[in-house]
């Protein structure tokens, strides 16, 4: 129980410092808004006078875009930035003191942060791009509550991944290339700005293997429900795989990482 | 009975020693060259329950190395260190609950958040009870005198009350240890004396060891009976600081500006130098090294004034440094 009022502590101590940036909050309001009136009008271009292209109508492609959109940037987190900001600056040594677990209480954070994301950004434009283009709601309940569950393992597989890249900067000092090089994966491989239906059959069948599409294509296609019954099911049992995968390479790697500070002093 | 004991303890770092210019640029990235420096080099020394110990010296002594290891976030290269009955890079997180550390450069409190929200924190995740930290908020808010800082948000606040608040989280829960890493680099007279008090204070009403590092002799006159000085990673003295005084801090130095200096000067104090002595000599300055315990400073002028017209005079306290350096010489 002691753990549980820790994690809603530190979880809470990030919702207050995301709100006391007002000014920021309002700004990728708009920024989010924005960037979803574009893909917008790019993908009615694409259709045309299309009705349908394969197998998603204009408005099932609008719904999906604009989830999706929204979802990739409140799983992720720029968690390596901050961990290698932390390792350059060595405020590092001051997280190890805390009586915590290093990576639990950025968990914790992370909870807080996506909690903040959700009320502050990711509902007002969820509202906003409902007003006016349309989204439509969970298929049923079942494909609601199913998504929530996705939704969630998303949040942790992308935490694990971005927590590892973040443990390369114990060796490289700094992950600048390599936090360019997750984004671009994360962009094109989740699925998030293009649906996988799309994709070449080839390309498709290297990315139905990766995690990647776990993050974001599954849960939108859970909620959409592109994917039911025994094939949900069966997309989450994969991602649940992947999460429990994830969760062990960044505690092994975590050991490893944290011996080269304590042993060779950053 | 002892709180923390070190023995043998060594800290070596591994250094990737670079050659100079592009092609030693280049040449080390196919063949880095490494080189093992010692940080810390067995040391040995043990620490009783609400003991004060100040562990001074040079800038990259190994001071801070020492702390790091004791606090557990360092890994010995070899040696023993047990802090509480715990060995601290084995059980950090344990050992965590019971230490608190101040690194004068840095900051534990949430930059973006009003203090009291980090306070809160603090409560939480340090497992204290409700009574005991509403009890020592109180306490600590009066004698550091936090009252008005307490909604002011982290960034918004100056060196010094920053540094208040910093040594009031440090202490909230109790800790049985604390570390503090120069705690009172670049702050004023006042906020110095604040933080000294209450540092002397909790001691006194709560047993906490108190670890201090400092460049600031006043800092452990002030708190410390017992110091302990290291030197190039080895330990140089270890006992009480009126001793250490009497031994190594009795020489001062007067710097004289002067004017119509007389050449027989350098011949005066040809009898007795380990009393008195010239140690530099340029144009209009004039330093002079004395023994405090055999000749006061009036003396010391007295025995100048006919030689030279004295223009102005300071004297120098004996530093933390100059003690270390004449330490090191014997």
């Amino acid at each position: 129980m002691k753990i549980i009022s820790k994690i809603k502590e530190i979880a809470s101590m990030f919702i207050k410092q995301d709100l006391s940036y007002s000014g920021f909050t309002w700004a990728s309001m708009a920024v989010n808004i924005l960037g979803i009136i574009v893909t917008y009008y790019i993908w009615m271009a694409v259709y045309g006078s299309k009705t349908e292209m394969h197998g998603m109508s204009k408005n099932q492609m609008i719904t999906y875009i604009i989830l999706s959109g929204v979802l990739l940037s409140g799983v992720q987190w720029m968690l390596n930035l901050y961990i290698s900001q932390l390792i350059q600056s060595g405020g590092i040594a001051m997280e190890l003191l805390r009586p915590i677990d290093f990576q639990l209480s950025l968990f914790s954070a992370r909870l807080g942060g996506f909690v903040s994301y959700t009320v502050i950004q990711c509902i007002p434009v969820l509202i906003v791009s409902s007003l006016i283009f349309g989204i439509s709601p969970p298929k049923s309940v079942i494909c609601a509550l199913l998504f929530v569950i996705s939704l969630l393992m998303a949040i942790g597989i992308t935490f694990f991944i971005e927590f590892c890249v973040g443990l390369i900067a114990f060796y490289t000092n700094s992950t600048w290339g390599l936090q360019h090089m997750k984004d671009a994966i994360l962009f094109f491989s989740t699925g998030a700005v293009i649906p996988l239906a799309f994709f070449p059959g080839w390309l498709k069948s290297i990315i139905v293997i990766l995690p990647f599409k776990d993050i974001v294509y599954t849960p939108v296609s859970i909620y959409m429900g592109i994917v039911t019954g025994e094939q949900a099911i069966k997309a989450m049992f994969f991602q649940l795989i992947w999460l429990i995968l994830f969760f062990f390479i960044s505690r092994v790697f975590f050991k490893f990482a944290i011996k080269k500070i304590t042993v060779q002093g950053g | 009975m002892s709180i923390i004991e070190a023995k043998n303890l060594r800290k070596e770092f591994r250094i990737n020693k670079k050659k100079e210019g592009l092609s030693g640029a280049i040449i080390n990235l196919f063949n880095p060259k490494y080189e093992s420096k010692i940080a810390v080099n067995d040391i040995n020394f043990s620490i009783d329950e609400g003991e004060m110990v100040g562990y001074i010296g040079a800038n990259g002594a190994g001071k801070s190395t020492t702390i790091k290891m004791l606090t557990g976030i360092l890994t010995p290269s070899s040696g023993e260190v047990w802090v509480n009955g715990l060995i601290p890079y084995k059980n950090r997180i344990k050992n965590n609950l019971n230490i608190g550390v101040v690194f004068g450069q840095r900051i534990q409190l949430w930059w973006d958040t009003p203090v009291i929200e980090s306070f809160r924190l603090m409560h939480k995740i340090y497992e204290m009870p409700k009574e005991k930290y509403k009890k020592n908020l109180e306490m600590y808010t009066e004698l550091l005198d936090l009252k008005d800082l307490l909604n002011v948000p982290v960034r918004q606040l100056s060196l010094g009350q920053k540094m208040r608040c910093e040594i009031a989280a440090t202490f909230l829960h109790d800790p049985k240890i604390v570390y503090l890493d120069e705690p009172t680099i670049g702050l004023d007279i006042m906020v110095k004396d604040k933080i000294r008090e209450f540092i002397k204070t909790l001691n006194k009403e709560k047993k906490t060891t108190v670890f201090l590092t400092t460049h600031d002799l006043q800092d452990i006159e002030e708190i410390c009976k017992r110091v302990i000085i290291i030197d190039n990673g080895n330990i140089a003295y270890d006992g009480s600081l009126d001793e250490i005084k009497n031994q190594f801090g009795k020489h001062r130095i007067i710097q004289f500006k002067v004017r119509n200096i007389n050449a027989e000067i350098d011949n005066l104090f040809e009898e007795k130098k380990d009393t008195i002595s010239v140690i530099y000599k340029d144009g209009y300055d004039l330093h002079i090294k004395f023994n405090g315990q055999e000749i006061t400073a009036a003396g010391v002028m007295n025995l100048v004034s006919p030689y030279c017209d004295i223009l102005d005079l300071t004297i120098q306290e004996p530093s933390i440094e100059s003690i270390v350096k004449d330490l090191y010489r014997k």
